[in-house]
């Protein structure tokens, strides 16, 4: 319940010109599930508005997330997209996750670099989103009977030692 | 004459190769496949706790599929929160051999018995399809929703429970370690008296 | 100019068969048309071929297109599935009506056979009821999990996967969507480590029980021969006013010999002294 609070932080880099679209503005909004207990996979999900300066809407968009590549799903209201994937419990990290946004022209381009295996990250990208993971809750670090156990021995163990100590 | 003759059968082969491609194009070997799984990833089915919903597309055919459309209107906004992602979406393109995955995040209100029925995904099976293919993805089915009660008393951490029983125990331990304490308070008192003589 | 419908005639087939072999529009909708009819033809046909069990008298329907994909593990179809044991093991099955009639799908079965001889049943997994009505031209997906045991690792089995469903008008059908030898593989996975943190966990309980019982034993020790050393004592000191001496520091008892008598104290103190001492 406590990881619920949305997280996002938006960079957006404007210094990219291309044909599509000129100077993207991203509006994002995510949401990570934080409670690892019931779940079997972690789910992140963004979604996000693209904006551009000369009014182009409806382009295709591609991401990318640490190397792996994603479509953006585009969504009923316009200009509207979502990128959403799972991972495995054991595999994900708290930290920031960069959704690199491509339009189809760059994505190609992405492509071919990787094909001749070039350098991708030459091609930059229409957008950044980044995506912080403020960490999954896996349950508590000690279990209360442990606990209680372990408080449990203590006790004795002053008790024991106290009678002892008065025996001797 | 024959050479002539020859030509024009040549010709007319390859008209009936070009005519039976083309009835061929309608043909459902060809073009793209979708198989469409809806998944549930969780463990535990809670009530007000996220649920994680995933469709994945999967292209078995030999074309992309074009204009993807995925909607599920199995969880009306009565029963479910949807948290994240959104219940319709659209995949321009899913290339042959290549899986798409669109996730959202729903918290059912209620506690109690549901079930997960298909989504329904419309798409083009390729460039000049005359209609648009209907598919159903597959059913997670019949779920219970376990009450949010229910789900703390089996695995929370139960520290309340742990602070009753200790206060509980507290008396029969408290009690002697204070009569303990006390006489041996005295006795030191007692001590020190008697190294003051 | 004669040899010409001649050459057409070889020509043509030729050209037909290098197309797919389902694509002839004339023939299947010739097909399509005495389905109903031509259907008991067709069950004794794929009988023989079909490795299918003994008294299942029904086949695959003509209008069905069915596909079948391993999501979990993924497979390549050119070589032989390996499925790891112990592991979930999750495929979907595509079907497809294009009839003009609505078909019902009802079950899905899948079971593990003897790879020499597909009639020999060695596991049968669950029997999944969909009833899940597909509607003329329509596509559905059906997802299917099951687990292989841990103790077929290494094995190959022939792996069955039987779709049992009916059209609109009640008749059944039945079609083996995979029936192909696949090969139980074992996964070696290393130590992960929970694991070895819960041996360590396990090793440092062991080592805790023993340091306590070790501790316990002693002080049980001390405490014998301390009772010993108070008998002793009792025996050999005058002990006029009942007082155990055992329960006095040294300091005390020090200048108590000092001094013969018992130091003036208020008999409240002695009192309380006194019943400290018969508490033992």
């Amino acid at each position: 319940m406590k990881y619920l609070t949305f997280f996002t932080i938006i960079q957006i880099i404007t210094s990219v010109f291309t044909e599509n679209c000129q100077k993207p503005e991203v509006t994002a909004l995510a949401y990570i599930t934080g409670d690892a207990t019931i779940l079997t996979q972690i789910a992140f999900t963004t979604q996000f508005s693209l904006k551009c300066i000369n009014g182009i809407k409806g382009i295709s968009l591609y991401a990318e997330v640490n190397g792996k590549a994603l479509p953006a799903v585009r969504l009923s209201a316009e200009n509207k997209y979502q990128v959403s994937w799972t991972d495995d419990i054991k595999t994900t990290f708290s930290g920031d996750y960069s959704i690199k946004l491509y339009d189809e022209e760059s994505y190609s381009a992405i492509r071919k670099a990787i094909r001749n295996s070039e350098d991708p990250s030459s091609i930059k990208p229409l957008a950044v989103i980044v995506l912080n993971n403020p960490g999954i809750y896996m349950g508590p670090w000690i279990n209360s009977e442990f606990l209680a156990a372990l408080l449990a021995i203590f006790v004795s163990y002053a008790a024991f030692s106290a009678k002892s100590k008065l025996l001797a | 004459m024959f050479i002539g003759s020859m030509k024009v059968q040549f010709l007319f082969c390859i008209a009936a190769a070009l005519l039976v491609a083309a009835y061929g194009e309608e043909d459902d070997n060809d073009g793209a496949r979708l198989l469409v799984a809806k998944l549930i990833h969780n463990k535990y089915l809670v009530e007000n706790m996220d649920v994680i919903v995933k469709y994945t597309v999967y292209n078995t055919g030999n074309a992309a599929a074009l204009e993807v459309e995925i909607t599920d209107n199995s969880f009306d906004p009565d029963n479910f929160a949807h948290m994240s992602g959104e219940l319709n979406a659209r995949i321009d393109r899913v290339p042959p051999n290549t899986n798409v995955t669109h996730t959202v995040v729903v918290r059912p209100r209620k506690p109690g018995y549901f079930n997960f029925t298909s989504a329904e995904v419309l798409y083009r099976r390729k460039e000049d399809a005359p209609r648009l293919q209907v598919a159903d993805s597959s059913e997670p089915g019949l779920a219970y929703f376990t009450s949010y009660k229910e789900y703390d008393k089996k695995f929370s951490s139960h520290v309340v429970d742990w602070a009753a029983f200790a206060v509980m125990t507290l008396p029969s331990l408290a009690i002697p370690f204070a009569l303990w304490f006390s006489s041996k308070r005295k006795y030191e008192k007692l001590s020190r008296n008697t190294k003051k003589h | 100019m004669r040899n010409l419908p001649l050459l057409l005639l070889v020509a043509l087939p030729a050209v037909i068969l290098t197309m797919s072999p389902g694509s002839i529009p004339v023939v299947s909708a010739q097909e399509d048309d005495n389905d109903d009819i031509v259907d008991v033809e067709g069950e004794e046909n794929s009988i023989v071929t079909d490795e299918e069990a003994e008294d299942e008298i029904v086949t695959a329907s003509k209008d069905v297109i069915t596909s079948i994909l391993f999501t979990e593990p993924i497979h390549n179809p050119l070589s032989t599935l390996e499925l790891p044991a112990g592991k979930l093991v999750e495929f979907l099955i595509g079907f497809t009506n294009k009839a003009e009639v609505d078909y019902i799908i009802e079950t899905v079965n899948t079971s593990f056979r003897y790879p020499m001889d597909f009639n020999f049943y060695i596991q049968n997994f669950s029997t999944i009821a969909y009833n899940k009505v597909v509607k003329p031209n329509h596509e559905a997906t059906l997802a299917y999990s099951f687990i292989p045991s841990d103790s077929f690792a290494g094995r190959p089995f022939g792996l069955n996967i039987n779709l049992n469903y009916r059209d609109a008008n009640g008749l059944s059908f039945n079609e083996a969507v995979f029936n192909e030898t696949v090969q139980i593989i074992e996964l070696d996975e290393g130590l992960d480590g929970e694991t070895v943190f819960l041996y360590i966990f396990l090793a440092a309980c062991v080592i805790l029980t023993l340091v306590g019982g070790q501790q316990l034993l002693s002080s049980f020790g001390r405490k014998s021969r301390s009772t010993t050393r108070k008998a002793t004592i009792e025996l050999g000191t005058v002990n006029p006013n009942n007082v155990d001496y055992n329960w006095i520091p040294k300091e005390t008892l020090n200048m108590i010999n000092k001094s013969p008598k018992t130091p003036k104290q208020s008999p409240k103190q002695r009192k309380v002294k006194r019943s400290i001492g018969s508490d033992d």
